[in-house]
């Protein structure tokens, strides 16, 4: 998303859903499974430091 | 890291909490040591839920005008921490969605410069309401 345009997020989850992530353990995580059985708050870090 | 503090209150909740940062596992890792997290923490170096999630790429304005600036100040205070060296695009603004079992996104805090983050206060109601 180029600098300064306002976030846009969505309504569903469907553009989030077939998402793959390791973990920190190394575990791949398809996102969608997050929220099968219980709702989910994602939390996106804006960084580490 | 304040989510973790109330790590008891959001598994108690009917839902639960999942961090994702925009670094390797390794470095997710080592950030769940560092800070004593026991929360998941998912790894996108490549920061592909970030564009998925809308996530905003913050302007010179977004992550350096003088309200953030003292926000950040204040916080490292408060908490008793420094930032440290970045990992990842600094630019990257994050943020939070709430999703309900059927795939809605109920709450969402995308935000909108570097001093702009949703409590965990809000968080946790959202995602007790979408329970």
């Amino acid at each position: 998303m180029p600098a300064g345009r306002k976030p846009s997020p969505p309504s569903t989850a469907d553009g989030l859903a077939e998402i793959v992530l390791p973990d920190h353990e190394c575990h791949d995580v398809r996102l969608g499974d997050l929220w099968r059985d219980r709702p989910v708050a994602l939390v996106w870090l804006r960084h580490y430091g | 890291m304040q989510l973790h503090r109330a790590r008891a209150q959001f598994d108690e909740s009917g839902g639960h909490l999942v961090l994702i940062g925009q670094a390797t596992p390794r470095q997710a890792a080592h950030f769940r040591r560092r800070q004593g997290i026991q929360l998941p923490v998912l790894a996108d170096e490549d920061r592909v839920s970030y564009r998925a999630a809308g996530a905003k790429t913050g302007s010179a304005v977004d992550l350096f005008n003088p309200m953030v600036v003292a926000k950040g100040a204040l916080t490292g205070l408060r908490e008793k921490t420094i930032q440290t060296r970045t990992i990842g695009d600094a630019n990257q603004l994050g943020g939070a969605l709430v999703i309900d079992t059927n795939g809605e996104v109920t709450w969402s805090h995308m935000s909108t410069d570097a001093g702009d983050n949703a409590s965990p206060e809000e968080i946790l109601a959202a995602l007790k309401a979408a329970a």
